[in-house]
């Protein structure tokens, strides 16, 4: 079961079925994450699962094109919460997700799958390791009062 | 879902402990495990600022929040956590 965060308000859980996951355990688990009032989606296992395998390249995109200077910070949230309805843009759900734990991710979709595509970007490796990790710690691409 | 009645929560960082606040409010047993005392501490204590704010937003009721805190254990054993589990997560 993988949950989203935060766990009480999101509704979405992956069910992951592995390679030795009978049809039995998933159902129950389906059933489960039903009477949880949550909604199942099952996925099988790959790197990253659905939901991180498609969010990470595109907030790793977002933090690509911050650092090749094409917009700035606020211009990128704004373009993808107005023009695709995302309830907020990439750069700051990074900063809510935590740098460190998106680096770890694209750590391992890079890892796992072997392809340059999932290359973390030298900006957010940088951040990390400056310990500019989003909400938490107080900066990320945007500041938090602490 | 008859079958699964004592769910084991395996680390009480920002998702357990979240995990561990929904099974227990849809009264499944839960035991939240971590090898750190202090961070299960603070865990329950997150648990019940959560479940204190849903109930002043009139989410669930104060006694729906007792029961939750009730279904509520904590272990930093896993062998003991996990030996009555139906399901750990």
């Amino acid at each position: 079961m993988h949950f989203m965060n935060p766990v009480p308000i999101m509704k979405l859980v992956e069910i992951i079925n592995g390679k030795e996951t009978s049809a039995a355990t998933s159902d129950t688990i389906v059933e489960l994450s039903k009477v949880l009032l949550k909604v199942p989606c099952v996925v099988n296992d790959f790197p990253g699962f659905i939901a991180n395998r498609i969010l990470m390249p595109m907030i790793n995109e977002a933090i690509y094109a911050l650092h090749q200077g094409v917009a700035t910070k606020e211009s990128i949230d704004t373009i993808m919460k107005l023009g695709m309805a995302h309830p907020m843009g990439p750069l700051q759900l990074a900063d809510f997700i935590g740098l460190d734990v998106c680096l770890s991710i694209l750590e391992v979709l890079h890892e796992g799958f072997k392809e340059e595509k999932y290359a973390p970007c030298p900006l957010l490796i940088s951040m990390v390791a400056d310990k500019k990790l989003g909400v938490k710690s107080g900066a990320g691409f945007y500041t938090y009062g602490v | 879902m008859s079958t699964i009645k004592n769910v084991t929560v395996v680390g009480a960082g920002t998702m357990g402990n979240g995990i561990a606040q929904v099974f227990a409010t849809h009264a499944f047993h839960v035991t939240l495990l971590d090898t750190n005392s202090a961070q299960l501490e603070k865990a329950l204590a997150t648990i019940q600022k959560n479940l204190d704010r849903l109930v002043t937003k009139e989410t669930i009721t104060a006694a729906q929040k007792e029961t939750a805190l009730a279904h509520l254990t904590t272990s930093t054993t896993l062998a003991t956590a996990v030996s009555n589990a139906d399901l750990v997560v």
